[in-house]
């Protein structure tokens, strides 16, 4: 619990903010982003955790990188075989989770030094943060920026759903601020939201 | 909090900042009045607008201010102030909201220029910690959030209530033009500089500016150094521009006199909070404002004024221009060199400019769209496409021998220019000038279907010639 709210991997210490500022401008492919991340930090950790005695101490960037690389790979060809709808709109942004932040530092300062349980339990709490901070972003900025809110639409024909994009106003009312569609709009809100966290974080601390 | 102990001889201003602030007031004043009857009273009296349409102007002032002066007012509540109205007051914060409502179109919504003056408010000066914090301009941050935003939603209706704004022509034409293409449909350069042409409430008087600027620097608010080499800087750089291209002394003048440079580098560069106090760093960022000015004006496409733009680009730099310009005070020597580098890339910049432009103007033939072409004896007529503002017109024109006879509009789009045209007499000039198109006028509030008509037939009639 501690590493979904206080410990927020994002609002505490601001990684991976590549996906976040640019996959986020839509709640469906923000969340789908998130969950991509969760499996793939989920699958690294427990296989990193693993052979963590198996790797000399001087090639473990390498190494890590490929298994990190390995997976991320095998995430993008299942999302381009079963989602090509999204595939083409994130598809950039989901091999560039090789690179993130959150994944990387995770494997090095948690999973290369602690029991395969341990680091599962460690990816899940820091996946479901991600996960939250991102899909509420996303959220925010699909409001603000283009007044609706986008359920399911792409994996609908997978998951054999209706699609279910609602506007949240009437037509009448309708007037999207663009500047939350762009990747300043998501600096905004997500320095906004860092205030906040900041700020009750510090009133918890107080008590 | 260090107290200063010392002997010594200290200086006592009486401008006290509440003194300066009235002053800058007193300056925008006979702007705003001019601004209301030429937007509103002025209309009216042709009666093109009604009564409560004639204090838009007045209105967008009141509600900026308001809004501006309001969240202030609230933001005090939040952090538990005790006099929020009086710490509003003694924040200032009525100028962003004020300096916001005259710097954007006279055509925005009250409700998006109550949203910019939020952002503006909040993003620019709250953020940063209040009234004397903050890096960027509020108003101009506002500005962005409404360029950004909705930069396209607003030009596209602009030209439907006033002409087109004098950048906006020059932008038409590519930034090369003749005097008559570019300075008559405003009758006179005079006509421009008393402020008699299309733009924001606040810059459409450049002469009034500069009242505004010699009473605000008799009176010790604004850095004088600021405006004198920003407006100084685009002279050089347009004039070099309009020498490359065979244009007169009036090109420099249209530049400083069109847009919001006069307003922007008197009111808005000059801001005590965001500008730099040394006197090198002013003169460095009038220099910069200058040439960021001339490179958004001519060479990026779809920005049609970067005044605005230059100022917030300048204000990032500021504290590094501070740093230099403390350690180079007493040592002129050090100046020369980034002064030097900077008037070389001043001259260098806009040669540059001026000679691309050659070889775009060059290029520019229009070429014909003719759908069916009937020749009966003598006579011949054409049934063509002309291009339009908004969309194509559908013409027929009618040639005896090798001289037009007449020219009928068959279908159009630009539902506020035809008529104008029309009514101005065009179409007959068009005739009896028999093809030699560039001694006809064009209409003034039409005046890009006017040029596009006069090109078409012009190109027309020496495709009748040569066939």
């Amino acid at each position: 619990m501690k590493n979904i709210f206080k410990n927020n991997i994002v609002l505490s210490l601001c990684l991976g903010l590549c996906p976040i500022l640019a996959v986020s401008n839509n709640f469906e492919a923000a969340y789908l982003m998130g969950i991509c991340v969760l499996v793939v930090l989920l699958l690294s950790n427990t296989i990193i955790s693993l052979i963590r005695k198996l790797i000399p101490e001087n090639i473990i960037i390498p190494s890590y990188i490929l298994i990190i690389a390995t997976l991320v790979t095998v995430i993008e060809i299942l999302v381009n075989k079963f989602i090509p709808d999204l595939y083409n709109s994130i598809g950039l942004y989901l091999s560039l989770i090789t690179v993130n932040c959150v994944i990387f530092g995770r494997a090095i300062s948690y999973a290369s030094k602690n029991t395969v349980f341990k680091s599962i339990i460690d990816a899940l709490t820091i996946g479901i943060g991600y996960l939250l901070v991102i899909s509420f972003i996303g959220l925010i900025r699909e409001f603000l920026g283009n007044n609706t809110i986008t359920l399911i639409d792409k994996t609908s024909e997978i998951l054999n759903l209706p699609r279910m994009i609602y506007r949240i106003v009437p037509n009448s009312t309708y007037f999207p601020i663009n500047l939350f569609q762009i990747s300043a709009g998501g600096f905004i809100i997500l320095g906004i939201i860092i205030a906040i966290f900041n700020k009750v974080k510090e009133k918890t601390k107080n008590e | 909090m260090k107290t200063i102990t010392e002997n010594g001889p200290f200086i006592k201003s009486k401008n006290s900042t509440t003194k300066m602030m009235r002053n800058l007031l007193i300056a925008l004043v006979p702007i705003i009045l001019f601004s209301f009857y030429y937007n509103g009273i002025r209309l009216y009296n042709l009666k093109a607008i009604s009564l409560i349409e004639m204090f838009k102007p007045l209105l967008l002032i009141l509600v900026g201010t308001l809004t501006s002066f309001l969240i202030e007012v609230i933001y005090a509540l939040i952090i538990k102030n005790k006099k929020p109205f009086e710490y509003s007051f003694y924040s200032y914060s009525i100028f962003p909201g004020l300096f916001l409502s005259l710097i954007v179109p006279v055509n925005t919504p009250l409700i998006l220029l109550i949203m910019a003056v939020c952002f503006g408010v909040i993003f620019g000066k709250i953020v940063f910690g209040g009234f004397g914090k903050n890096i960027f301009n509020p108003a101009l941050v506002g500005y962005l959030f409404i360029f950004v935003c909705y930069s396209s939603t607003l030009t596209s209706s602009l030209d439907a209530i006033s002409t087109a704004t004098p950048l906006a022509n020059l932008k038409g034409f590519d930034y090369v033009g003749t005097y008559n293409d570019l300075v008559l449909p405003y009758n006179s350069i005079f006509d421009l500089i008393l402020g008699f042409k299309g733009g924001a409430l606040g810059e459409i008087s450049g002469l009034l500016c500069i009242i505004g600027f010699i009473y605000l620097t008799i009176t010790k608010v604004i850095k004088y150094k600021i405006p004198c080499t920003y407006i100084l800087t685009v002279f050089i750089m347009t004039t070099i521009i309009a020498l490359t291209n065979n244009m007169g002394l009036w090109y420099p003048l249209l530049h400083i006199f069109s847009g919001g440079l006069l307003f922007g580098a008197i009111f808005m560069a000059t801001d005590p909070v965001t500008t730099p106090i040394t006197s090198f760093g002013q003169i460095v960022s009038g220099i910069l404002m200058g040439i960021i000015t001339v490179i958004c004006r001519s060479l990026i496409p779809g920005l049609v004024e970067g005044v605005m733009l230059s100022i917030l680009s300048v204000n990032l730099l500021v504290a590094i221009l501070d740093n230099i310009g403390v350690k180079v005070k007493f040592n002129i020597k050090k100046c020369i060199i980034p002064l030097v580098i900077l008037i070389l890339l001043v001259i260098t910049l806009s040669l540059y400019i001026g000679l691309s432009k050659v070889k775009t103007s060059k290029k520019d033939t229009p070429s014909l769209e003719i759908i069916e072409t009937i020749k009966n004896n003598d006579k011949t007529t054409y049934t063509l496409y002309s291009k339009g503002y908004s969309g194509k017109i559908k013409l027929k024109v009618t040639f005896n021998k090798d001289n037009i006879n007449s020219i009928e509009i068959l279908e159009h789009q630009e539902s506020e220019f035809i008529p104008k045209v029309v009514s101005s007499g065009l179409i007959d000039s068009l005739v009896s000038s028999n093809g030699d198109t560039s001694k006809v006028d064009s209409v003034s509030g039409a005046t890009f279907t006017s040029k596009y008509l006069k090109e078409t037939i012009n190109a027309l009639s020496k495709h009748h010639r040569g066939a």
